[in-house]
């Protein structure tokens, strides 16, 4: 190991492993010579469940772990870098679930002194984990279980005091809904995967954490140029403005302009009620202010509540556009207000918004179909844009009241059970649902929907590169194709996906948003490791970082792969690849991925076939050992 | 110079999103360091109702008074609340004397810490994304109030 490596700075140097089962906690070192393989983030927490998780378990098995981890920027002046990645093995797919958030809890746990904390086993009864600087303990959460996260936030502030951050499953993780979330700051959601399911299966309600501490960077001044630089790049974006003043509401305006506005599970990509949805009338009726990620210039989140109608005095963090089409278009509901409340429950409840609208539009598009009727409703009736029903489905499916039981299985499963022929509306990738904008109209989205290591993600890849109206020369110059830059053709995007797949992993793991990075392209990944060796020392260089993302990458596949995950699984529900929209300035267009799939594999350097990554790349990554003793060996054809 | 003259932090608290680039850009310009807890501003939440409120010293003078030791003077330079470190013996009547809740107190060190105006170049306002910090006069705040360039400008939704 480098000498340099064993004292980097940024990184407060050791993690917390907590055991529920015995109800222990133990302080450790961090390893530097792993933190110079993965850098931290997702990349650790990855690495973590890679090497601890038994094969084969149950996601809500005492045996999963939950990996909470975070980077070398934490809690410094970086942009945008408060967040935090939480992975557990997906009760939605079997294979790596990870989720990230942000808000203020991720900076507070670097300083009170701590990189990252992993929880292992399964509570007895309820527990909620208390960290204040170096007192660390597990404690009785009996009173708080059965409460909602807010809730649990306000009583855990009144108990301790209300600068301590917290971090809570609400009544859906509490009776393990598998899409289940995990919530701070009321509104700021670590929401996918279903990690809150897994957290609710160990009988962990909350963590509770204050630090007084402080964090150090290697080179102050270079660092503080470099976050100068940073913020004047992001002040000067062109979509700057309108994202810092709607907050990402304004994506339901650019989904309707390119025919992509998600409607009635994605039956067709025009919603007739796009104006009562759009970021005018949100910011008109709705919105009350801006309200911000710890350290975030950009401040997408806003403040909303509903002063009239039957809908009044709901409040509190906006919905995001992927919640506005999820719980709205996609259901048919045309009222924000309505949507707003569903928002507010989900959070309070803990449900990722995306899976709990997506499976309440599948149930209604089976309801259409008459292969649900009222008689399995229990007399609800499913129409689309019912948004009475809405409300009231999300609560039976936060407490699994019945049709709620069957909805709390997410879509997949649903399918699975009612049958019918339902599996051809059925929109689900590796057992988790897909997000807002209808990829049919953004093929690059579409291709990392299909290979994203954590099932229908738009997050992974983020490839927004395609939506941001660049010229075609722009297009050839980063991913070798002219077209790259027109989000309706498929060229140039399998080499897009890859790129953005790889500094993703990046991202996550230097835990900054990627709406710095891949909005703004305001830090790109040499002016990433700028970020990294200023804050920790290191001297790394722009090919390296990407080569540690390509690293994180492809350890998740064969997480993936060994949990039995296989290759015909990176696809795309025939809905979008065999339905072309039927309307609206994209009518025709559907996902050629059949034509991408190819080349991403070949620039990936795994086999068509299997799926599995050629052992020449496993070697060069260092990850030999790992597809080894897995039988994971693919040698590539000559 | 005159209590007129004393240019000040002043906030609209509209305009604050809760960010705390403030209390990071002030713990890292007084202390090196990146941390909360050792800033001169603070940003006072109550999230649920979406409260954000920058709190920083208004210079009013009550530590002064409080002051056992007679270790807190007035800037001359800039009207700043200044603290003799090697006068403060920790008792923190100054603390408690504080009406705003921003006299603060650095435990390692055993002194009363609070806002100096950076010499007359507060970074924290420097920083502020939003511009809802304002180093001016009483009065020159009072007219920039009035001034449209006080409020907020609403962008396209969709940029040309």
């Amino acid at each position: 190991m480098n000498q340099e490596i064993s004292k980097l700075k940024g990184y407060r140097g050791r993690y917390l492993v907590v055991n529920l089962s015995d109800e222990t906690v133990s302080r450790r070192e961090n390893n530097f010579s792993l933190i110079e393989k993965f850098l931290g983030g997702r990349g650790w927490a990855v690495h973590y469940l890679f090497e601890n998780i038994p094969q084969g378990i149950e996601p809500l098995e005492e045996q999963n772990i939950l990996a909470i981890c975070l980077g070398p920027l934490t809690g410094t002046l970086a942009p945008s870098s408060a967040r935090y990645t939480i992975a557990s093995k997906s009760p939605l797919t079997g294979g790596i679930g990870y989720s990230n958030a942000g808000g203020h809890f991720a900076p507070e746990l670097a300083y009170a002194g701590y990189d990252a904390i992993f929880v292992h086993g399964k509570a007895k009864k309820p527990l909620y984990l208390f960290i204040e600087n170096e007192t660390v303990e597990l404690r009785s959460a009996s009173h708080l279980w059965g409460k909602d996260t807010w809730e649990t936030d306000h009583m855990l502030k009144e108990e301790l005091s209300d600068k301590f951050q917290i971090l809570s499953i609400g009544q859906g993780g509490e009776n393990l809904v598998r899409y289940a979330s995990i919530m701070n700051n009321l509104s700021r959601a670590a929401a996918r995967t279903g990690v809150g399911a897994v957290m609710g299966s160990k009988k962990l309600k909350a963590i509770a954490v204050r630090g007084t501490g402080a964090v150090e960077v290697a080179e102050p001044d270079k660092f503080m140029e470099i976050v100068q630089e940073t913020l004047e790049k992001i002040y000067d974006d062109p979509a700057y403005p309108s994202l810092s003043y709607y907050g990402t509401p304004f994506l339901v305006d650019l989904a309707y302009i390119s025919g992509g506005l998600a409607t009635r599970n994605n039956q067709t990509g025009i919603f007739e009620k796009y104006e009562e949805i759009s970021a005018e009338t949100f910011d008109e009726k709705f919105k009350v202010k801006s309200e911000s990620c710890f350290g975030c210039p950009i401040h997408c989140g806003k403040y909303s509540k509903v002063e009239s109608g039957k809908y009044s005095g709901t409040k509190g963090g906006s919905p995001e556009f992927e919640t506005i089409v999820c719980l709205g278009s996609k259901c048919g509901v045309g009222d924000l207000a309505a949507i707003l409340k569903a928002n507010e429950l989900a959070n309070k409840y803990g449900l990722d918004t995306i899976s709990l609208g997506d499976t309440i539009a599948f149930a209604m598009e089976a309801y259409e179909k008459g292969i649900i009727t009222s008689e399995d409703t229990g007399g609800l009736e499913l129409n689309w844009g019912n948004d009475d029903v809405l409300i009231q489905l999300i609560e039976m499916v936060a407490f699994r009241k019945g049709l709620g039981k069957l909805l709390a299985e997410g879509t997949k499963r649903m399918s699975e059970k009612i049958g019918g022929g339902s599996d051809s509306f059925a929109l689900e990738i590796k057992g988790m649902e897909p997000p807002a904008y209808d990829v049919r109209t953004a093929k690059a989205f579409g291709l990392g929907w299909a290979t994203a290591t954590r099932g229908a993600d738009h997050l992974a890849a983020l490839p927004n590169f395609e939506l941001l109206g660049y010229e075609p020369q722009k297009g050839l110059e980063w991913f070798g194709s002219e077209k790259a830059v027109d989000p309706y053709s498929w060229e140039g995007k399998p080499r897009m996906v890859v790129w953005h797949e790889n500094f993703g992993a990046i991202v996550d793991s230097a835990e900054m948003c990627k709406y710095t990075c891949f909005s703004a392209y305001a830090v790109k990944p040499e002016n990433m490791v700028l970020f990294i060796n200023s804050a920790t020392g290191w001297n790394l260089k722009p090919d390296e970082i990407l080569e540690i993302g390509e690293r994180i990458y492809n350890l998740e596949r064969l997480f993936n792969l060994r949990e039995g995950i296989e290759k015909k699984e990176d696809t795309l529900p025939q809905r979008f690849t065999k339905e072309p929209l039927p309307e609206g300035p994209a009518k025709g267009q559907y996902v050629e991925l059949d034509k991408m799939l190819p080349e991403y594999y070949r620039l990936r350097r795994w086999d068509f076939e299997t799926g599995i990554p050629y052992k020449s790349l496993l070697s060069e990554l260092g990850l030999l050992k790992q597809a080894e003793k897995y039988d994971l060996i693919c040698k590539e054809a000559d | 110079m005159s209590q007129k003259q004393v240019k000040r932090i002043f906030v609209q608290e509209e305009k604050c999103n809760g960010c705390r680039i403030c209390e990071l850009r002030c713990s890292f310009e007084h202390e090196g360091v990146f941390s909360p807890s050792l800033s001169r501003i603070y940003i006072h939440k109550v999230e649920e109702e979406g409260i954000t409120i920058p709190k920083t010293c208004v210079i009013c003078g009550k530590c002064i008074e409080a002051c056992p030791e007679n270790a807190i003077s007035r800037s001359e330079k800039t009207g700043a609340i200044s603290i003799d470190e090697d006068k403060c013996t920790g008792r923190k009547d100054c603390v408690d004397a504080c009406p705003y809740n921003v006299m603060s107190f650095n435990l390692s060190l055993n002194i009363a810490f609070t806002c100096d105006l950076c010499d007359g170049n507060p970074q924290c306002v420097q920083y502020c994304p939003e511009q809802a910090l304002h180093y001016m006069t009483a009065r020159e705040f009072a007219l920039y109030k009035k001034s449209g360039d006080s409020k907020v400008i609403k962008p396209e939704v969709i940029p040309e």
